[in-house]
């Protein structure tokens, strides 16, 4: 089976990433998939190198845990913050099983290893559990970004009224400083 | 009852041929992909026209009613004033060598920021009103009806840029979308359509001289508390001179620097560079605002923040002005300053370091000079007892902010100072950095936080380089030259390579500073312990002594 | 791009059979006289269009190093400072394109992360082929406009032939420009950001140059025509004194036809690029605006908030504070007072 796995990686990784372009709109599709500059298409390579870590770990490939985690959290990370829902963020993991199934499990079950192949297959699932979290680590960091940006942004003003409180000279100091934050509409 | 879909047939990718051209796809506006506009009352104030109530996200933007008037009287007039316009709108023979190199494009994969389409969303208006084959043959030849729809994608567009000007750099044509954009924005403001992000620090640095609308007293407050945490670090107490007369130099910094992390450790350092050369300098409250949020608006704005620099020199008696680190600060001054507000006020003579005597001819019309400039002079001529060892733990990388390098050609300045107080630089990948180097992706007014995955995604290319050296060679600083970076990069920095901290370049030049009189440093600038603290060269000799 | 295709294939059509029908004077001799006018006219009126417009700021693209202080090398020719280095820029820029060289991208290997610079330099490099091809079949055809030739002439074709195959001999400009269309074409096929915004307008010049390209060829080596006629006709028409058309070959004026159309749309399509590139501020300004003040004809009078009405603003803050003022706060009590007779008001906003 493992040599069987190998044998199909290259094609099942390219129909694979292939899926996960076309959630993009059609105009970018042929942009992701043909730009190999890491700089120029950090999209695509991402979604490239991860995919092909993923699928050794799915199949079964020995793997350091960290470094599938890393693959997976390099591709999540620019999902998050794409315009993407986040069942299109995350399930871009499901889109392997067909492509799992058209090029393996007729093979799998002729060397009766259908068991093996269903492990296979829930490796996928354990997967897309840990890109559930990654989304949402990377989900709470964008939270937590603006609200750091804020503070920093009012740092000493903060400090000011601070101080200003302390000496307790105006009663309300933010007014006093004339300063303003922008607020929504 | 239907069956639930399978997961691929949930997500329903696209369809498998694409029905319309890009001239038939709007923008659909969602929270999050816009910036809020501009507030009715600060359009007032601002003597803006046509000021309304309007959200981007609804049908109805309440346009004047001559809209369509408006917009073509405002691109026949601009087209009689720019020739850089008609140019850039004729010249284009979408070769496409710009559309990848757009920030945003790498980062958001939306056809039309590509920097070729975006123009092309004017540049088909101006066919159709403004030249004959236009009118004559329409779609055919790239020419559309002017309809709301188009004035809705401009302002989608138009907010997607940040005016960064790589593109231009590869343009065989040299055609700047900054220039496009700008007057795309020009235009969406005669009809009341502007960003509150923008106008809110434009009426405030109008009024108080500093884009938060910081009155005079907390601004010298504030600079009083900084002045404090210097004492703290080094023991020596510094009065920066406030709104004084009869001072050589005037300095003028982005006012970010004064009130906003981290870019008080930048302002902490120019105040200790200038005590320990005995700079004659003033600051002033009334133009405390270096960067220049006119620009992003309109060139007369810019032009009236902008006057207040030569005014307050003039005012002051200043001979020369010295400019703090700022992006597009840097493009106002640089390039239109003394087109705008020239010639500088007859008593200002060409900037002449009083500490090396370097005479600095090519600030000879506009009479000022950036701070990288003259730091780096002083370093050159060894004016500077410099302690690189106190930034050992720091392996820096340098983000060349766009304006200081494709606007100004600021590049080896920096470096050379970087070099100089840090033992440890790395450059990111060359198409990456100089006159290549990639936006923040939240310049040009869109440092605003209510668009902030669109600022991660146009962020990403250089994130991505970031991560990219972190990786590589363990970087976990980046340095830049700008007060927008300063706010923005740590957040691009924490999302796309986290561990990486942003600071400004004199930060890192007053963390190796030697002044004198100083106590042994045992903190940095941020007041974290240093790593190898100094050593008590008093206590030491004493040892020895003994 | 079918639209552009077909108007392309209508108007080699409309000159081969218009040709053959007696019509040569109309596509042979009115045509071309009208396309060099309306070339002429075209070019200029549009330069005057354009040089109407005046540069109110110098906005030049700093391609590299700024000249500061003494000690660091200024980037001459991408950053340039003088006239000079301008002139090198421009030249750069014209002859060899130097911003489409710029074009670098970068690999990384997946495995080892081992990253490698390739230049993309397609574009450049069929772009060029293209330009220059054009410009040596051009200067070859003044042969069928002067006489004597010029030896000059000679010489291009010489080079141009040096490969010295064939009967008659293969020109290399005839192989490259035929590679160099077949790239451009292709390209704005195959890479899907290209298609996209590729338009009518696009396709067109192309179609109408590949036809003008492909029918010269034809002429040249396979269904050859008479040059001695050939120049005949043309030098009549240089000459304003028309002609036989008898026995010249349809192509001829098919071929003609074709250069036509180009010069006549050249002036009003995306072709002025020629001509944009000169006017392009960020491409012909020096780079020496803190030195040299560049003057804006329209330049408006400044209106802004002056300090005295800052000080007016917050004058007693500045005063609480410690800050220098112009005006103390007792002289603008005893003034106000005097004018308004009115208590003084704390400093108010706006």
């Amino acid at each position: 089976m493992e040599a069987i796995y190998a044998a199909r990686k290259e094609e099942i990784v390219q129909q694979w990433t292939t899926a996960i372009f076309a959630l993009y709109p059609f105009e970018t599709t042929g942009f992701l998939r043909t730009q190999k500059d890491r700089f120029a298409n950090p999209v695509g390579h991402a979604t490239m190198v991860a995919a092909n870590t993923l699928y050794d770990a799915v199949t079964g490939r020995p793997a350091d845990d960290d470094q599938v985690r890393l693959a997976l959290a390099e591709l999540i990370r620019i999902r998050a913050i794409q315009d993407l829902t986040p069942d299109q963020a995350v399930g871009a993991l499901f889109l392997l099983k067909p492509v799992m199934r058209k090029h393996l499990l007729t093979d799998a079950l002729a060397e009766g290893a259908l068991e093996e192949y269903l492990d296979a297959e829930s490796r996928v699932d354990s997967l897309a559990l840990m890109a559930f979290d990654l989304y949402m680590a990377d989900k709470e960091a964008v939270f937590k970004g603006r609200v750091a940006e804020l503070r920093r942004r009012y740092s000493q003003i903060e400090r000011w009224i601070a101080a200003q409180s302390a000496s307790d000279l105006f009663p309300d100091p933010m007014q006093a400083a004339g300063g303003s934050t922008p607020d929504k509409p | 009852m239907a069956k639930l879909p399978k997961p691929e047939e949930l997500m329903a990718g696209r369809p498998p041929f694409p029905s319309k051209g890009w001239m038939n796809t709007k923008p659909e506006f969602k929270p999050g992909n816009f910036c809020y506009p501009a507030k009715v009352d600060i359009m007032e104030g601002m003597h803006m026209p046509h000021p309304h109530e309007w959200r981007p996200d609804e049908e109805d933007w309440h346009l004047p009613e001559n809209w369509e008037e408006i917009i073509y009287n405002g691109l026949k007039e601009r087209l009689a004033k720019h020739r850089s316009l008609k140019v850039f709108l004729d010249s284009c023979v979408r070769c496409g060598a710009c559309a990848d190199k757009c920030h945003f494009f790498i980062g958001t994969n939306d056809p039309k920021n590509m920097p070729v389409l975006r123009a092309e969303l004017l540049r088909s208006i101006y066919r159709k009103d403004f030249t004959l084959t236009g009118k004559l043959l329409g779609k055919v030849v790239g020419a559309r009806k002017l309809d709301k729809n188009v004035i809705k994608e401009w302002f989608f567009y138009a907010y997607q840029c940040t005016e960064c000007r790589r593109c231009s750099l590869f343009c065989p044509y040299g055609i700047d979308t900054a220039e496009i954009t700008a007057i795309v924005r020009e235009l969406l403001y005669e009809l009341g359509l502007g960003i509150n992000w923008v106008m809110e620090p434009v009426s405030n640095c109008n009024r108080t001289g500093n884009h938060i609308g910081l009155q005079p007293h907390a601004l010298k407050d504030i600079i009083e508390f900084l002045c404090d945490d210097i004492e703290t670090i080094t023991g020596i107490r510094i009065n920066p001179p406030l709104n004084e007369k009869g001072h050589e130099v005037l300095f003028i910094t982005p006012s970010g620097d004064v009130f906003a992390d981290p870019g008080i450790y930048t302002f902490m350092g120019y105040l200790m560079l200038f005590h320990e050369i005995g700079l004659d300098y003033t600051l002033s409250t009334y133009a405390s605002e270096g960067g220049n949020f006119g620009s992003f608006v309109s060139f007369d704005m810019a032009k009236k923040l902008n006057a207040k620099m030569y005014a307050e020199a003039k005012r002051l008696g200043a001979k020369w002005i010295l400019g703090g680190e700022c992006g597009h600060m840097w493009r106002v001054v640089n390039q239109y300053m003394g087109t705008y507000n020239g010639p500088a006020p007859d008593h200002m003579i060409t900037p002449v370091s009083p500490i090396t005597g370097t005479v600095f001819k090519h600030a000879a019309a506009t009479k000022m000079v950036h701070i990288a400039e003259f730091t780096a002079d002083l370093i050159k001529h060894g004016k500077l007892n410099l302690k690189p060892e106190r930034n050992n733990h720091i392996i820096t990388t340098y983000h060349d902010s766009c304006n200081p390098a494709r606007a100004m050609g600021l590049l080896e300045e920096p470096r050379s100072i970087l070099r100089a107080v840090c033992n440890n630089f790395v450059e990111m990948p060359p198409n990456t950095i100089r006159e290549q180097t990639f936006c923040c992706g939240s310049g040009s007014g869109l440092n605003t936080e209510e668009i902030m995955e669109l600022r991660l995604r146009g962020g990403m290319p250089r994130g991505n380089a970031l991560r990219y050296v972190q990786q590589k060679n363990d970087v976990n600083w980046l340095t830049c030259i700008c007060a927008l970076d300063r706010a923005v990069l740590p957040t691009v920095a924490n999302y796309w390579a986290p561990g990486v901290t942003v600071s400004g370049l004199h930060e890192l030049v007053a963390n190796a500073l030697v002044m004198k009189g100083e106590i042994p440093r045992t903190m940095d600038l941020r007041q974290e312990d240093l790593p190898e603290p100094d050593v008590d060269e008093s206590a030491a000799s004493g040892e020895e002594d003994a | 791009m079918i639209v552009s295709f077909v108007a392309a294939l209508l108007i080699g059509l409309a000159a081969w059979t218009g040709s053959q029908a007696g019509l040569q004077y109309l596509f042979g001799m009115a045509l071309p006289l009208l396309a060099v006018v309306v070339f002429i006219g075209g070019m200029i009126w549009r330069v005057l269009y354009w040089a109407k417009s005046p540069v109110p700021f110098a906005i030049p693209t700093t391609g590299g190093q700024e000249r500061s202080l003494d000690w660091i090398k200024p980037a001459r020719l991408d950053t340039p400072t003088t006239k000079a280095g301008v002139v090198g820029r421009m030249l750069l820029e014209v002859l060899l394109f130097r911003s489409l060289f710029r074009n670098t991208v970068t690999r990384v290997d997946p495995q080892n992360m081992r990253i490698t610079y390739f230049s993309s330099k397609w574009l450049w490099l069929f772009a060029l082929l293209f330009h220059y091809c054009f410009l040596v079949t051009f200067i070859r055809h003044f042969r069928f406009f002067l006489e004597p030739v010029p030896i000059c002439l000679e010489w291009v074709e010489f080079f141009d032939g040096i490969l010295q195959v064939g009967a008659p001999t293969l020109f290399i400009s005839n192989v490259l420009i035929v590679c160099a269309l077949a790239f451009l074409f292709l390209r704005r096929l195959v890479n899907p950001k290209l298609r996209y915004i590729s338009m009518a307008n696009d396709y067109f010049p192309l179609f109408i140059i590949i036809g003008l390209v492909s029918t010269g060829i034809c002429m040249r080596y396979f269904d050859k025509i008479d040059v001695a006629q050939a120049k005949v006709f043309i030098m009549g028409l240089v000459h304003f004194s028309p002609q036989s058309v008898e026995g010249l070959n349809p192509l001829f004026f098919t071929h003609l036809t074709f250069l036509s159309v180009l010069l006549i749309i050249f002036p009003f399509s995306k072709l002025v690029h020629m001509g944009g590139v000169f006017l392009s501020p960020t491409r012909n300004l020096p780079c020496n605006t803190r030195q040299v003040r560049h003057v804006n004809p329209w330049n408006k009078p400044t209106v802004f908030h002056t300090y005295a009405e800052y000080e007016d603003d917050f004058r007693e803050p500045m005063a609480e504070a410690g800050l220098p003022l112009e005006i103390s706060l007792e002289e603008a009590q005893a003034h106000d007072n005097k004018t308004s007779g009115k208590p003084v008001e704390p400093a108010s906003a706006q």
